[in-house]
C-alpha cells in the first residue's frame, strides 16, 4: 500500500540527489547533469502519479490521505514542477537571460522540489499540523527564490516584501489554527468536520475561519490580498514567477477545497458567496491592472490575478461541478501559462522581458508568434482552444448555483481581458522592431517543451473526455 | 458484413490527411515531385480500400443493409442527467451503397488528378503546396461522404468549401482568382448558413443528428407539426428539409446560386475537374439523397427539389451553347447535369395514380447519374486542362484542327461526348434515360419534356465544342503540341468507364440503390418507344452541331446569332445574373442597408464602446495609481479585506 | 459566552497596568539635566569599548543556525520518547514500532544531509 504515496517519498530523496550531485560530482557541464537528473526524476514521480488507481482512498498513518481529487492535484503539481525545471534550465545557461545568469543550480532546484513536496503535504493532510507544515514548506522556499538574483536590487526589494506579507499571512493562519483548535479540542480534520456538524455558527470557529481564508486569500493573490504578487512575480527570476502563478495558486485552491469540501463542508455555503464576490472584484482589478503594464512579468501577474478570479468563481456554484471544472482549469491553465513562460524565456535571452520585445517576432519566429496568439486566445477563453472549454465550465459551476448576475459580470470581464492579450498579439505581429534584432536562439529543451504544451492547449479543449474523466474520478 | 476493411475503413480518411499533413509541413517546400509521388501512393491506398469495401459490400447486399465502419462519441451537447436528454455528435464513417459508392469515385478521382496533375503543375513554383491543398480536399470530401451524422457532415461540408476557397484562389496573384474565390465562398457560405439553421430545427425537435435515426418514420412523425420557428408557426418538417436542402443549394449551384460555378474555373484544371464537376458540386444531390426519405414526405420540399433541379438544366444549358470559353461551357454543362440529378431525386414522388407513392427508380438512377457524370465530366475538364495547356487559352475559337496533334485526347474526348450526349451504348445514355423515364413514371410531364430537350441541347453543344476545337483548321500557330504521358493516362483511364460503365453498372445501380423507406411496388410502364426517342433527341443536336460548326464554315452558325439578336447576347451574358447581384449588393444593399449601420456603428455603438474603453483605462490607471510599492499600505488594504469577510461571516 | 467576559476584562486590566505605570513613573520621577553618565550606553554594567553596531560575520550566523539543527532534533525526539513505551505495547492504534523507527531515520537522516551538505560547502571553516 506504500505505493499510493511513493511519490510524495520520491520527492524529498530526488531534491537531496540533485543536492549529493551537486556535492560530489565535478564536471564541466553540471548544470545540464543537474538540471537533466531533476526533470528525470520529476518525470519519473509523474508516471508513478498517473498510474495510480485513482478511485481508491488511502491513508498513510492516518493523518495523510490520498484519492482521485488529492492525486490529480498532485499530478498539477508535479507537471508545474517539472516544467519549472526545464524553464529554469534555459536561466541557467550563459546568455540564457538578459538578467543573467541564475546562479546556484542545486540549491535552486532542491528548493523547487521541497517546495512541490509542501504542496503534496498540504493536499494530503488530514489534521492541521500536516497542513500548516506542507503550507510553510510551500511557501518558505519561494522568499529565497524569488530573491535568486542576489544582485539586483529589485529583486531583493521584492523578495522582502513578499517575505513580510507572508510571515504575516503565516501568523493569520496560525492564529487561526489556534481558534479552531481552541473551540474543537483536536487538530484532526473528523473532529473538526464533527464540531462544525453539531456548532456551524460557533463564534470562535468562524473567526479562526476568516483568518484562515484571509491566508488563502493571500497565497491566491485575491483583491485586497492580491498586492504582493505584481511587485513579487516582477522580481522573481521567470522560472519561479511562472512556479508561483502555476503551482502556487493551485496550492492554494488544493487548500480551500479540501477545507471546504472536508472539514468545513456543512458551512461551505457561508464562505463561497463572499469568495464569489471578492473572485468578481479579483478579476475586475486583475483585468484593469493589466491593461496598462509594459513588463511581462508584471503583466502575467495581473493576468494571473485575472485567472484566480474566475477560478474561484467556480466555488459559487457550490454544485457537483465546482471542483471538476475547477481542476481542469487548472490542468488547462497550467499548459497555456507554461508555454507563454517559455516564449517569454525564448524573447528575453537577449531583450529584457517587455512588450516591446514582442516586436517583429511574427517575422523572426512565426511559429513562436502563432504559439504566442494561440496562448493568449486560449487564456482570453477563445473557442475552439482548451481556453474556452475550461472558462466555460468554471462558469456552468457558477451558474449551476443559479448566480447568473455574478457569471455575467465574468463574461464582460473575460471580454474585457481580451482587449490586453491583444496587445501582445499587437506587438508581436504589427508593431515594427526600432533596431535590427538579434536572432533568437530556441535550445532543444525549449522547443520541445513549447511542442508539448502548445498541443495540450489545443487538444485539451478538443477532447471532451478529458473533462469527463475528471468529473468521474472527483465527482 | 463487417471485414478487415470496413472495420478499419478509418484508412481512407487518415491517408488524404496524412498527405495533407506531409506535404503541406515537409515534403511541399523541399520537392514538389516527391509530394505528389507520396499523393498518388497514399491515395492509392485509400482507393485500394474503397474498392475493397465496395466489393464486400455489394458481393452480397440486402436491402437497405449499411455498415458503421467506426463511430466515437465526440460532442455531447445535451447530457440526459442535467437536461432530460442526450444530444450527442459522433464521428464515424456510415457505409451504405451510396456512401461506399461515393468512395470509390472520390478516391479514384483523387488518384487519377493527382497523377494527372504531375504534368498540369510542374512549371508551377508552388506546386508543393497544391499536392497539400488537393488531399486536403479530397480529405473533406470522404469525410462528408461517409458521415454518419449530419453535424459531423455540417463539418466537413465547411471544410469542403474552405478547401474549394484555398483551390479556387491557389493563384492568388490573378485578381481574378482571388474573386472568384470569394465569390464562391461567400455564396455557399450563404447557403450554408440555412443549412445550419436547418440542422439547428431539425435536431432540436428529433434530439439526434443520426442519419439513420432522421430516415426512420418515427422521426418524419415527430417534425411534422407546427411549431414557432423564429418567424412564424410554420411546419417544421417542411421548413426543416427545405432550410436544409438550401445547404446543397449552394453548393451543388442550383438556380440563383449558380453564379460562383463558372468564376470558379479560375483555379488550375485539375482543381476544376475534381472539385467543380465530379465531386465537390454533388455534395448537395449527394445530401438530398442521404435525407431522401426525410424529404419525401414533406411534398413541397420534392417539388422544390424537382422544379430548381429541371430549371437549372434547361437554363446552364442555354447559356452554355453561347459560351466560348471551354472551361466555362463545361462549367454550364456541369450545372445542367446537375438539374438531372436534382430533379430525378424530386421526381420520385409520383403526381399519377397513387398520388405521392415513391418510386425507387428516380433515386437510382440519380445515384447512376453521379456515378457516370462523375467519370465523363471530370475527364472532359482533364481534355480541356490538356488543351489549354498547349494552346495557352480557354477560347474555343483560339483552337480547332487538333484532331492530328493530339490523336489520344481526340479520341477521349469523343468517347466523353457522346456519352454525356447520351448515346447509345455510353455512359450517359444509361442513366439519363433512367432520369427521364422516372419522370415520366412520375407523371411529371413538364420536366420529362425538359429532360427530353435538354438532352439533345446536350449533345448540340458538346459537340459544338468538340467540333470547333478538333476539326477544321488551326486558328492559332501552335509549337511543341505533343501530349504529356502523365496527363494523358488519366484520361485514357477514365474513357473505360464513360464508355462501357453505364451498361455494366446499371443492374448494380438498379438493385442496391433504393431508399430506405416504403416504396410504390406496382410494375410500372417502361415505353420501348423512350431510349428510341432520347437517343433520336442526342444524334439530332449532334448532327445540327455538325451541321453548323463541323464543316469549318461558321456562317450559318453566325447569322444564326445575328438574327436572334439581342436574344444571343442575353444568353451569352449569362441572363445578366452577374451584373444583377453586383447591382443588388453594390448599390441597393450597400447604400440603403450598409451605409445607415455604418452610421449607427461609428456614432452610437462606436461612442459607447470609446467610453467604455475609456473607463476601463482609468480604472487601469487607479489600479496602477494604488499598487505603491509601500508594503504599509499593502498590509492595509490587507486588514480591508480581514473586516470585509467579518462583515460577511457575523 | 461566560469564558469571554474575562477577554474584556483582561484588556482593560492590561491597558491599566502599562498605563499605569507610565503614569506612575511620570508622576514620582524628577526630571535631571543630560549629563555623561546618563548617556552612557547602560547606565549600569560595563563600559564598551568601540562602536556598539558593529557587523557580526556571517559566518557566525551559519553556525548559530548549525547548532539548531540539533537543538530541533532534540525537540523532535522528545514526543517520539514519551510515545514510544505506549507503541510498543501497541496502545495507539495504526502505528507500529517499525514505522516510528523509520521516521526517525528519515528525519535524521534529512538532519545529517544538512550539515554534511554545510560541511562540503565550506561552512565550517571558520576563517
Amino acid at each position: 500500500m506504500l505505493t499510493f504515496v511513493t511519490p510524495d517519498m520520491l520527492l524529498p530523496i530526488l531534491a537531496l540527489l540533485v543536492l549529493s550531485i551537486d556535492l560530489f560530482i565535478e564536471s564541466k557541464n553540471k548544470t545540464a547533469i543537474l538540471f537533466d537528473t531533476a526533470a528525470a526524476g520529476v518525470l519519473l514521480i509523474i508516471v508513478l502519479l498517473f498510474n495510480l488507481p485513482h478511485d481508491q482512498e488511502f491513508y498513510y498513518l492516518t493523518n495523510y490521505k490520498v484519492d482521485g481529487l488529492r492525486l490529480l492535484f498532485k499530478e498539477i503539481f508535479a507537471i508545474s514542477l517539472f516544467f519549472t525545471i526545464l524553464l529554469g534550465k534555459g536561466y541557467a545557461r550563459k546568455n540564457g537571460n538578459w538578467r543573467g545568469i541564475l546562479k546556484y543550480d542545486s540549491e535552486f532546484i532542491a528548493l523547487l522540489i521541497f517546495c512541490a513536496f509542501g504542496m503534496f503535504c498540504v493536499v494530503s493532510a488530514q489534521e492541521l499540523i500536516t497542513l500548516f507544515i506542507g503550507l510553510e514548506l510551500a511557501t518558505i522556499p519561494m522568499y529565497f527564490l524569488t530573491a535568486y538574483y542576489k544582485k539586483d536590487q529589485s529583486s531583493l526589494e521584492g523578495a522582502m516584501k513578499y517575505i513580510i506579507m507572508g510571515s504575516l499571512t503565516s501568523a493569520l493562519v496560525l492564529l487561526g489554527y489556534s481558534f479552531w483548535y481552541g473551540a474543537v479540542g483536536c487538530l484532526r480534520y473528523e473532529a473538526i468536520l464533527s464540531f462544525v456538524q453539531t456548532n456551524p455558527d460557533n463564534p470562535m470557529f468562524l473567526a479562526g475561519a476568516i483568518f484562515v481564508f484571509a491566508a488563502v486569500c493571500f497565497k491566491l493573490a485575491m483583491v485586497p490580498f492580491h498586492m504582493w504578487a505584481p511587485d513579487v512575480y516582477q522580481a522573481a527570476p521567470t522560472p519561479v514567477t511562472a512556479f508561483l502563478s502555476v503551482a502556487s495558486k493551485s496550492t492554494a485552491i488544493a487548500f480551500v477545497i479540501t477545507l471546504l469540501y472536508g472539514p468545513l463542508a456543512p458551512i461551505r455555503h457561508v464562505f463561497t458567496y463572499p469568495l464569489g464576490i471578492l473572485a468578481c472584484i479579483t478579476m475586475t482589478v486583475g483585468n484593469l491592472g493589466a491593461m496598462r503594464q509594459y513588463e511581462l512579468r508584471r503583466f502575467m501577474a495581473y493576468s494571473s490575478i485575472a485567472q484566480a478570479g474566475y477560478i474561484m468563481l467556480a466555488l459559487v456554484g457550490n454544485g457537483k461541478m465546482a471542483v471538476p471544472s475547477i481542476i481542469y482549469y487548472l490542468f488547462i491553465y497550467l499548459a497555456t501559462n507554461f508555454c507563454l513562460f517559455f516564449i517569454i524565456s525564448v524573447i528575453g535571452q537577449k531583450r529584457p522581458e517587455e512588450f516591446a520585445s514582442l516586436r517583429g517576432l511574427a517575422k523572426q519566429s512565426p511559429a513562436l508568434a502563432g504559439i504566442l496568439v494561440l496562448c493568449l486566445f486560449s487564456l482570453a477563453g477563445i473557442p475552439p482552444l482548451a481556453g474556452f472549454t475550461g472558462k466555460f465550465m468554471l462558469f456552468a459551476s457558477a451558474a449551476e448555483g443559479g448566480f447568473y448576475g455574478l457569471v455575467i459580470f465574468a463574461a464582460l470581464n473575460s471580454t474585457v481581458s481580451l482587449y490586453y492579450y491583444l496587445l501582445l498579439i499587437k506587438e508581436a505581429y504589427i508593431n515594427k522592431p526600432e533596431e535590427d534584432l538579434e536572432s533568437l536562439e530556441i535550445t532543444f529543451t525549449q522547443s520541445f517543451s513549447i511542442a508539448i504544451l502548445t498541443l495540450a492547449v489545443v487538444i485539451l479543449g478538443l477532447i471532451p473526455w478529458f473533462s469527463s474523466i475528471i468529473t468521474k474520478i472527483v465527482g | 458484413m463487417e471485414t478487415f476493411f470496413t472495420t478499419n475503413s478509418w484508412v481512407i480518411l487518415l491517408m488524404p490527411f496524412l498527405v495533407f499533413l506531409v506535404n503541406g509541413l515537409f515534403l511541399g517546400k523541399r520537392s514538389w515531385r516527391a509530394a505528389a509521388y507520396f499523393a498518388v501512393a497514399c491515395m492509392s491506398v485509400a482507393f485500394f480500400f474503397a474498392i475493397k469495401i465496395a466489393i464486400g459490400f455489394f458481393s452480397h447486399v440486402h436491402e437497405h443493409s449499411y455498415i458503421k465502419g467506426w463511430e466515437i462519441e465526440w460532442l455531447r451537447f445535451a447530457s440526459a442527467d442535467i437536461l432530460g436528454f442526450d444530444l450527442v455528435a459522433n464521428v464515424g464513417m456510415l457505409l451504405d451503397p451510396i456512401s461506399i459508392m461515393m468512395l470509390v469515385v472520390v478516391t479514384a478521382i483523387s488518384v487519377l488528378v493527382n497523377i494527372y496533375s504531375i504534368g498540369y503543375m510542374k512549371e508551377d513554383p508552388s506546386a508543393g503546396r497544391f499536392f497539400s491543398l488537393l488531399s486536403l480536399f479530397s480529405f473533406s470530401m470522404l469525410g462528408l461522404v461517409s458521415s454518419t451524422n449530419i453535424f459531423q457532415m455540417f463539418v466537413f461540408w465547411e471544410l469542403v468549401g474552405a478547401s474549394s476557397y484555398l483551390l479556387i484562389g491557389f493563384w492568388y496573384h490573378k485578381p481574378s482568382a482571388v474573386s472568384a474565390s470569394k465569390k464562391a465562398f461567400i455564396v455557399t457560405r450563404f447557403a450554408d448558413a440555412f443549412f445550419l439553421a436547418g440542422i439547428i430545427a431539425v435536431s432540436y425537435f428529433t434530439q439526434t443528428f443520426d442519419f439513420i435515426e432522421l430516415n426512420k418514420l418515427a422521426t418524419v412523425e415527430t417534425l411534422n407539426r407546427y411549431a414557432f420557428l423564429g418567424f412564424g408557426t410554420v411546419n417544421v418538417l417542411t421548413v426543416g428539409t427545405l432550410l436544409i436542402f438550401a445547404g446543397g443549394w449552394g453548393k451543388s449551384a442550383m438556380f440563383p446560386l449558380h453564379i460562383w460555378l463558372p468564376d470558379a474555373m479560375e483555379g488550375p484544371t485539375p482543381v476544376s475537374s475534381i472539385i467543380h464537376s465530379a465531386t465537390m458540386v454533388v455534395a448537395g444531390i449527394y445530401l438530398t439523397a442521404r435525407l431522401f426519405p426525410l424529404f419525401s414526405h414533406s411534398p413541397l420540399t420534392m417539388d422544390v427539389v424537382a422544379y430548381v433541379g429541371a430549371f437549372t438544366a434547361l437554363f446552364a444549358a442555354v447559356i452554355a451553347v453561347t459560351q466560348n470559353d471551354i472551361k466555362r461551357i463545361l462549367a454550364f454543362s456541369t450545372l445542367s447535369q446537375l438539374g438531372y440529378m436534382l430533379f430525378s431525386l424530386g421526381v420520385s414522388k409520383m403526381v399519377v395514380e397513387e398520388g405521392g407513392a415513391i418510386n425507387s427508380l428516380g433515386y437510382s438512377a440519380s445515384m447512376f447519374h453521379v456515378f457516370t457524370h462523375a467519370a465523363f465530366k471530370c475527364m472532359l475538364f482533364l481534355i480541356a486542362g490538356q488543351v489549354i495547356h498547349v494552346v495557352h487559352s480557354n477560347n474555343i475559337w483560339d483552337m480547332g484542327g487538333l484532331r492530328k496533334k493530339m490523336p489520344f485526347t481526340y479520341v477521349s474526348c469523343l468517347i466523353a461526348c457522346l456519352a454525356i450526349g447520351g448515346i447509345w451504348p455510353f455512359a450517359g445514355f444509361w442513366s439519363k434515360d433512367e432520369i427521364i423515364l422516372a419522370s415520366l413514371q412520375g407523371g411529371h410531364t413538364v420536366i420529362f419534356a425538359i429532360g427530353l430537350f435538354v438532352g439533345g441541347l446536350t449533345a448540340f453543344y458538346m459537340f459544338r465544342l468538340f467540333f470547333v476545337t478538333f476539326h477544321g483548321e488551326s486558328r492559332k500557330e501552335l509549337h511543341h503540341v505533343h501530349e504529356d504521358p502523365f496527363m494523358t493516362f488519366p484520361i485514357v483511364v477514365l474513357a473505360i468507364p464513360s464508355a462501357v460503365g453505364g451498361y455494366f453498372a446499371k443492374d448494380l445501380f438498379h438493385h442496391a440503390f433504393v431508399p430506405n423507406m416504403p416504396l410504390h411496388i406496382h410494375e410500372l410502364s417502361h415505353p420501348h418507344w423512350l431510349p428510341w426517342v432520347a437517343t433520336s433527341m442526342g444524334l439530332s443536336g449532334i448532327i445540327l452541331a455538325y451541321f453548323f460548326f463541323g464543316r469549318n464554315k461558321f456562317t450559318q452558325a453566325s447569322s444564326i446569332a445575328k438574327a436572334m439578336g439581342p436574344l444571343h447576347t442575353v444568353i451569352e451574358n449569362k441572363f445578366y445574373f452577374d451584373e444583377f447581384y453586383l447591382f443588388m449588393t453594390h448599390k441597393v444593399a450597400f447604400r440603403f442597408v450598409a451605409a445607415p449601420i455604418k452610421w449607427f456603428d461609428r456614432k452610437i455603438v462606436d461612442g459607447v464602446m470609446n467610453l467604455t474603453g475609456f473607463l476601463l483605462h482609468a480604472g487601469g490607471a487607479i489600479v496602477r495609481f494604488l499598487q505603491t510599492g509601500q508594503v504599509q499600505m499593502y498590509l492595509s488594504v490587507m486588514i480591508l479585506g480581514l473586516l470585509y469577510f467579518c462583515y460577511r461571516v457575523f | 459566552m461566560e469564558n469571554y467576559t474575562i477577554i474584556p476584562f483582561m484588556t482593560v486590566l492590561g491597558i491599566l497596568f502599562v498605563a499605569g505605570g507610565m503614569i506612575g513613573s511620570w508622576i514620582l520621577s524628577y526630571s535631571s539635566p543630560d549629563n555623561e553618565h546618563k548617556n552612557l550606553v547602560y547606565e549600569c554594567g560595563e563600559l564598551t569599548i568601540g562602536q556598539t553596531h558593529v557587523r557580526f560575520k556571517v559566518g557566525y550566523y551559519i553556525f548559530a543556525l548549525i547548532f539548531m539543527i540539533f537543538d530541533v532534533e532534540t525537540l523532535f525526539l522528545f514526543p517520539c520518547v514519551r510515545i514510544y513505551n505506549d507503541v510498543a505495547n501497541g496502545l495507539i492504534a495504526g502505528l507500529s514500532i517499525s514505522t516510528v523507527m523509520v521516521e526517525l531515520v528519515v528525519f535524521f537522516v534529512i538532519l545529517a544531509f544538512g550539515l554534511l551538505y554545510a560541511w562540503r560547502k565550506g561552512v565550517l571553516k571558520w576563517s
